[in-house]
C-alpha cells in the first residue's frame, strides 16, 4: 500500500550513488521520463540530464550535496526518452544504505513556473544591465575626471623635465665635448708618457669621453621617436655580437639561441639593448668566453601598470638573456638599472643597463635582472608583441 | 599589500612540512572542496588554500570584471598568492579550469613551481575542427541559462543553513554559509571565462613537469581531452582514474590521494 503511494506520488523520486549509478526510483519518475523500469536500472544518472544540467551537476550540484549534505530548490532540466527537456525543481539529500552513501532526490515538474521565470529573468537582466551601465557610466565619469586631472599634472611635470633634459643635452653635446676634446689632444701632445700622472690624466679623460658618449646615447633615446617595424631578434643579436667582436678585436662570446619570434620594435634600440647586455656578459665572464643563452616565451600581460583596477591582457614576448658569468648579489637587482651604478670595479661605466632599461621603457616593456653569484646572471626583458595599438 | 592579498583571497596556510602545496579550486566552488584531500598531505607539506576573488570567502569588493573576464586574471590571483607568501618549489594542484590557470601562472613565473597536478584538466572545452573538447558553443550557452535560472534557487546557497547537518556534524556552520555560494554575476562571468577559454597554444610553453589526472566518464573533460593534453604537454604523466565524473577529489578522494602521492614519490 505505502509502496504504491510512493510509486505513484505526484512527485518524481530517484536516488544514485557517488559513481552516478541510479539506485531507487519511483513510477512517476519513469512515466515523466518515458522510460521502462528496466531501462532505468543501473543507468548512469547523467544520462537523464541535459548537457547543461550535466555540467551544472558536476560543477555545483554534486559538490554542494556532497559537502553540505543537502540542497534545495535546484532548477534542472531532465532529458526524456524522446530527447525532450523536462524542467524540474529538485530537492536533494545525502543518505546511507548498507554502508554506501547515496543522493536522494525528489522533484516536481515546473513547466509553468519556467514560463514565469523566463519573463522574470528577462526583466531582471534588463534592469540589471541598465543599473550596471548606469553605475558604470557614473564611475567611469568620475574616474575620467580624476585621471584627466592627474594626467594634466603629469604632463606639466614631464614638459618641465623635458626642457631641462634638452638643456642638459646641449651641455653634454657641446659645452662638455669641446673642452674634453682639447684636453685629450693636449695630453697626447705631452710626450712624456713615462710620467705616471700624465698617463692617469689620459686614462681619466678617455673614461670621461665614454661617459659623455653614453649620456648622449641616453638623451638620444629620450628625444628620438621610436621607429617600430617587425624585427628579427636573432639577426639583431648576431649584429650586436659582431659589433662587440669587432670592437674588442677578439671573439669572447658564445651565443646560444633558437629561432626567436618576430615582434614589433625599434631595431636600432633593441640592438643597442642586446649590445649592452652581451657586453656585460663579456665583462663579467667567469671562463675564457662568455656563454650566453637567449630564449623567448610568448605570454599575456596586463598592459596597465600605473592605473589601478584596469586590466587588458595583451601579447608580450619574454626574452631571457642568461650568462654563466660571475653574477652579482641579487639584493642589487633593481639598483643596477640606475644611471652610473656599478657593482664591480671594472672598466664599465654603469651605463649599459640604464640604457637598456630606457629601451624597454620606450617599448612599453619591462626589464628585470636576477642572478646567483658565480653561477649566472639573467636579464629578463618583457616586450609587447605589437606597438601599433599605442 | 601582502596582508591584503591574504585577506582578499581568503588564504589559509597550515601543515607541518616546508614544501608548499597550493590547492586551487575549480569553477563552481571554493577551497572547501579540498577538505578530503588535504589531511593526507598535512604532515609532509605546507598546505596553502585560497579562494579566487569572487568565490567562497574572498573579498568580493576586489572583483574586477575586466580582470576576471579571462583566465589570466585568475592566474594573477595564483601569482599574487605565491608572491605574498614568497612560495618556492610549489606543488600546484588545480581542479578543472584551475589546471589551465596554474599552467598560465607557471608559464609566466616558472620559478615559483616545481610540479603541476591537474585534476580533470581541459585546454579547450569547445569542439574545433579535429579537436574534441566535448561541447558545442550552444551547450555552453545553455549552461549559462541553467545557472541564470538557479540564481533564484541560489538564495539557499547564500543563506546560512545549519539544519540538516545533524547527521554530518563535522561539516560545521562555517562551511554551510560559504560553500558554493557565488554572486550570480560573478559566477556567470567565471563560467564564460572558463568554458570559452582556449589554451591549446599555451601548452607547449609549460616547462614545469605535470601530472594529468583523467577521470572516467567525465563529460566536462572527456578522455580525448586528457590524451590531447598528454600528447601536447612535455614532461607530463598521465593517469586514467577509476573515479567517474568531474570531481574525483570529492567522489574518490582515496584514489586521488594515491595517485598524487605516487607521483610525488
Amino acid at each position: 500500500m505505502l509502496n504504491e503511494f510512493f510509486e505513484n506520488a505526484p512527485c518524481g523520486y530517484f536516488s544514485f550513488f557517488d559513481d552516478g549509478k541510479i539506485f531507487v526510483f519511483n513510477e512517476t519518475f519513469c512515466k515523466l521520463l518515458g522510460y521502462d523500469k528496466e531501462a532505468l536500472k543501473d543507468r548512469n544518472v547523467e544520462s537523464i540530464f541535459t548537457l547543461s544540467t550535466r555540467i551544472f551537476y558536476q560543477t555545483h550540484f554534486f559538490p554542494l550535496v556532497k559537502m553540505q549534505g543537502h540542497a534545495e530548490e535546484i532548477f534542472l532540466s531532465l532529458l526524456t526518452n524522446k530527447g525532450q527537456h523536462l524542467p524540474v525543481l529538485l530537492n536533494a539529500k545525502r543518505e546511507e544504505h548498507g554502508g554506501k552513501l547515496f543522493t536522494s532526490c525528489a522533484f516536481i515538474t515546473v513547466p509553468n513556473r519556467k514560463k514565469f521565470e523566463d519573463e522574470l529573468v528577462a526583466a531582471k537582466n534588463v534592469a540589471e544591465k541598465a543599473l550596471q551601465e548606469n553605475s558604470e557610466l557614473l564611475k567611469a565619469k568620475a574616474d575620467l575626471q580624476q585621471h584627466t586631472e592627474r594626467l594634466d599634472a603629469q604632463i606639466q611635470l614631464v614638459n618641465k623635465q623635458n626642457s631641462e633634459l634638452k638643456q642638459l643635452n646641449h651641455v653634454v653635446t657641446h659645452s662638455l665635448k669641446e673642452p674634453l676634446r682639447k684636453i685629450l689632444i693636449y695630453s697626447e701632445r705631452i710626450n712624456d708618457k713615462a710620467q705616471p700622472n700624465i698617463l692617469k690624466l689620459a686614462r681619466a679623460t678617455k673614461q670621461m669621453r665614454v661617459v659623455v658618449t653614453g649620456l648622449q646615447q641616453y638623451v638620444w633615446l629620450d628625444n628620438t621617436p621610436s621607429h617600430f617595424t617587425h624585427i628579427d631578434l636573432n639577426d639583431l643579436a648576431e649584429k650586436a655580437a659582431a659589433q662587440l667582436r669587432q670592437e674588442l678585436n677578439a671573439d669572447l662570446l658564445n651565443l646560444h639561441m633558437v629561432k626567436l619570434p618576430s615582434l614589433e620594435a625599434d631595431a636600432e634600440q633593441i640592438q643597442l639593448l642586446l649590445y649592452h647586455i652581451l657586453s656585460n656578459a663579456i665583462k663579467f665572464k667567469k671562463d675564457e668566453k662568455a656563454e650566453v643563452t637567449i630564449t623567448a616565451t610568448a605570454l599575456k600581460q596586463n598592459i596597465f601598470r600605473s592605473v589601478e583596477h584596469k586590466y587588458k591582457y595583451e601579447d608580450f614576448i619574454k626574452l631571457e638573456i642568461t650568462d654563466k658569468g660571475i653574477g652579482f648579489d641579487p639584493a642589487f637587482k633593481e639598483y643596477i638599472f640606475d644611471l652610473f651604478r656599478k657593482l664591480h670595479d671594472t672598466e664599465g661605466h654603469g651605463l649599459g643597463l640604464a640604457l637598456s632599461k630606457k629601451v624597454a621603457t620606450n617599448h612599453f616593456g619591462l626589464i628585470e635582472a636576477d642572478s646567483r653569484i658565480n653561477e649566472y646572471t639573467r636579464i629578463t626583458v618583457l616586450l609587447p608583441l605589437f606597438q601599433t595599438t599605442r | 599589500m601582502q596582508k591584503n592579498i591574504l585577506v582578499r583571497n581568503n588564504v589559509k596556510v597550515f601543515g607541518n612540512g616546508t614544501q608548499p602545496m597550493l590547492f586551487a579550486h575549480g569553477f563552481g566552488c571554493d577551497q572547501n572542496m579540498w577538505r578530503y584531500i588535504t589531511p593526507a598531505f598535512e604532515e609532509d607539506y605546507r598546505i596553502v588554500l585560497f579562494d579566487y576573488v569572487g568565490a567562497g570567502k574572498s573579498d568580493r569588493t576586489s572583483y574586477n570584471a575586466e580582470r576576471y573576464s579571462s583566465l589570466h586574471g585568475y592566474a594573477q590571483d595564483v601569482l599574487d598568492v605565491c608572491e605574498a607568501l614568497e612560495l618556492q618549489d610549489t606543488i600546484f594542484v588545480g581542479h578543472s579550469v584551475s589546471s589551465m590557470v596554474g599552467l598560465l601562472a607557471a608559464v609566466e613565473k616558472p620559478e615559483y613551481f616545481s610540479n603541476l597536478i591537474m585534476v580533470g584538466p581541459s585546454p579547450c572545452y569547445i569542439n574545433d575542427a579535429d579537436y574534441i573538447g566535448g561541447f558545442e558553443r550552444k551547450d555552453i550557452e545553455e549552461l549559462l541559462e541553467t545557472m541564470e535560472r538557479n540564481y533564484i534557487g541560489w538564495a539557499n546557497f547564500l543563506a546560512p543553513n545549519i539544519m540538516g547537518n545533524a547527521d554530518r556534524p563535522e561539516l560545521g556552520q562555517e562551511l554551510t554559509e560559504s560553500f558554493c555560494s557565488t554572486d550570480p554575476v560573478i559566477a556567470s562571468q567565471f563560467a564564460k571565462a572558463t568554458f570559452f577559454s582556449d589554451n591549446r597554444k599555451d601548452l607547449f610553453k609549460l616547462k614545469v613537469p605535470s601530472l594529468i589526472l583523467q577521470c572516467s566518464e567525465d563529460i566536462i573533460a572527456p578522455v580525448e581531452v586528457g590524451n590531447y593534453l598528454q600528447e601536447n604537454l612535455s614532461n607530463s604523466t598521465f593517469k586514467l582514474m577509476k573515479a567517474k565524473g568531474h570531481c574525483p577529489h570529492m567522489s574518490e578522494p582515496e584514489e586521488t590521494i594515491m595517485y598524487i602521492k605516487e607521483y610525488l614519490g
